[in-house]
Formats: C-alpha cells, structure tokens, sequence
C-alpha cells in the first residue's frame, strides 16, 4: 500500500462527547483548546495507529455515512488538513521497502 | 509538619478573622485562595494600606512559617514611602494584588479549577453564582452593583475544588479611577457594603459574560463540550490539573450547566442571580 498516512498526535487531555470532542494541546510554553467536530474527532480515532489516507475517506464513509457533496475524498483531505495545521494529526510517506 | 502544610492549614473561615497578627508592623499575612501569601514592606504607612484594602482576607496567627516563595517582598522605598504621590502608591498596590494573585496561583495550582472570574454568594446557604469574563469587561462593576448585602467571593479570580466548594479571593476590588483606564484603586470591600460570606460557599450557578453596549439581556445554554472550549481560556493552570477536562465537567455538571449571558447593564443581572442564589444543593 501507498500513499500518505495519517496518524493522531499526542493530546495533553481530550473529552469526547456526542458532539464532537475538546481536547488539549501544547502550544508554546502553554497550552490551547481546539474543539473538534465530530468528523474531526473520528479521524483521529480511526488514525490512532496510523491509517493511508487513500482509505481513510471510505472508513469514514461507513462510520458516519455519506457526506453530502460527491468529493469524498476532498472533504476528508480538507478536514485532514485542518487537523494537521492544529497539530493534531501528523501526515507522513510510508517508510519505504527496500 | 511542612512549612508548606502549615501555610496551607493555617487558613480558617474568613469570617472568623479579627486582626492581622503577624507580630510585625512590616508583615501582613493574607489567606487568599486556599493558602497563606505573606506580604513584607518597608514603610508602616503602606503596611496600613495594605492592611485596610486586603481586610476580608487578613490571616490570624502568630509564629507561622510561610515558605519564601509565597512571600511578597515591597521594597520599593520611592513609591511606598509616606511622602510619595497618592497615584504611585495606587499603582504599587495594583502591582501587589498582581503578585498576590499570581503567587496564589502558582502555589496552589492543580488543587482547584481557576476562573477568571468574579463570585457572590447567597450568605446563609452559601450558594455561589460565578461570573467569568475576561479582564475589563465588567467583573467588578456587577461585583460592586450586585454585591452588597451578599457574600463575597472575588472580583477576578474564582477557585472550585473538586467537591464543588468555592474558595474565596477576598482581595480589594480594582477599580478604575475616573477615565484613565491606566489607572485603578484597590478598594477594600467593606467600603462598598461587600462582606465575607458567612456560610462555606458552593458553586450554584456558571455564566459566561458578554457585555455589549446597549443590549437586551440574551441567555444561551451552551454543550458541556462547547462550554469547556469556552472557559478554558478563561482559567488559569489548567494543565496542572489531572484531567482537566473531567475536572471542569464536574464543575459544570455542579453548575447546573454554562449559559453565555449578554448584557450592558448590571441590573438586568439580578433576576438570573436570584435564580442562582436560590438553589439548594
């Protein structure tokens, strides 16, 4: 398999509700509060080990059902995107065989 | 026993306290947020000063220990001195409600959840109602407006324990003098009609504030998830918590929940703290 694979970042603290998910993060010398949709948290329960991102979008499709829009995929790098810019999943080429 | 135990035990009721009775004209011991802060001066007029502005929070006992790094040193003799202008000594005693508070808070952090946030309470039930705001935005105008009458818990800084319990900040309240926003007086709150509360406060009700010139008076529930994105930035060592999230549930859950309040003016508050001040645990 190829392609980039997502994985969930360490979190100092996290509550996982209903709707969504708060959790807690480094941030300089402090800290900072995202609060996560509940799309943005199931990709980082799904990339807790680590997930490629090319299959990513179908796992979610079958979690949570179809989004609304035809870009699935699109809709799931944006939202992977997001989460990596808040520092919350890290997006990574596989190690290669040799 | 430690000297930090005995500075931590050493705290009693606030109602109970009579004299400041550190033996020394140039120490006032203050119990502020659930240990014992010790501040030292070099001029026995501001020693006064101080003793009248922190009045509610004055530590009675005699030979206590109190660890240096919970000790407040003034040694600025230019500014504290008898003879210095009434505006340099306004501004030192800001400066020392300042270090008062942070040194609070770095001793006792991890043993409560802090609020920036300013507390009344019913005085015989103790039921509390906790408003958080950010800095300038109108703690201490409602704590002045609704206060009187009522226990006071603090005009900026709110401790909830794990077990609901409220600690009491009893500072002097910082107000701006006239239109210099520079410029505050800390002002004891016996002054302005505010008073210890007599019955161990417990937190009863939790709003956000949200003033806006000219509002109608809008009350909005919020998600405990919502809620805790919306009050972690209003806390102070959060991260020293063990699972901060699960301790500010708590307090929520206790609270009765968040409501985000929009308001301009004081009084359209009452009705909501009588609402809160009603509450039985």
């Amino acid at each position: 398999m190829s392609g980039p694979v997502v994985s969930s970042a360490p979190v100092l603290d996290e509550l996982v509700g209903e709707d969504g998910a708060v959790v807690l993060v480094s941030h300089g010398n402090g800290h900072r509060v995202v609060r996560l949709s509940v799309l943005g948290q199931m990709i980082r329960e799904v990339a807790a080990d680590g997930i490629p991102l090319s299959t990513l979008g179908a796992v979610l499709v079958e979690r949570l059902g179809s989004p609304a829009g035809p870009d699935v995929e699109g809709a799931v790098r944006v939202a992977v995107e997001a989460l990596a810019a808040e520092g919350l999943v890290a997006i990574a080429d596989p190690p290669s065989r040799a | 026993m430690s000297p930090d135990a005995s500075a931590d035990a050493a705290v009693v009721f606030p109602s109970d306290r009579t004299e400041d009775s550190s033996g020394d004209d140039l120490l006032v011991d203050v119990g502020v947020l659930g240990t014992v802060v010790r501040i030292r001066t070099v001029d026995t007029d501001f020693t006064a000063l101080v003793r009248r502005a922190w009045h509610l929070a004055l530590a009675p006992g005699t030979g206590r220990e109190v660890p240096e790094d919970r000790t407040i040193t003034m040694t600025d003799v230019e500014v504290l001195g008898s003879d210095a202008p009434s505006e340099r000594r306004s501004r030192a005693m800001v400066a020392l409600t300042q270090r008062v508070t942070f040194t609070a808070l770095r001793a006792r952090a991890g043993q409560a959840v802090f609020f920036h946030a300013g507390g009344i309470c019913d005085p015989r039930t103790g039921a509390a109602f906790v408003y958080v705001a950010p800095g300038g935005t109108g703690k201490t105008t409602l704590t002045r407006s609704i206060g009187p009458g009522l226990g006071y818990l603090s005009d900026e800084t709110v401790a909830v324990r794990a077990d609901g319990s409220v600690t009491p900040y009893l500072k002097p309240l910082s107000i701006r003098r006239g239109g210099d926003v520079t410029l505050k007086d800390e002002v004891a709150p016996g002054e302005l009609g505010l008073r210890a509360p007599a019955a161990s406060p417990w937190i009863a009700g939790l709003v956000i504030l949200r003033r806006q010139d000219g509002a109608r008076l809008e009350r909005k529930a919020v998600t405990t998830l919502d809620a805790i994105a919306a009050l972690s930035p209003e806390t102070s060592a959060l991260a020293a918590l063990d699972h901060p999230f699960r301790r500010l549930a708590d307090v929520l859950e206790r609270a009765g929940g968040l409501e985000i309040v929009t308001y301009s003016e004081a009084d359209q508050l009452r009705s909501l703290m009588d609402e809160v001040l009603r509450r039985t645990r």
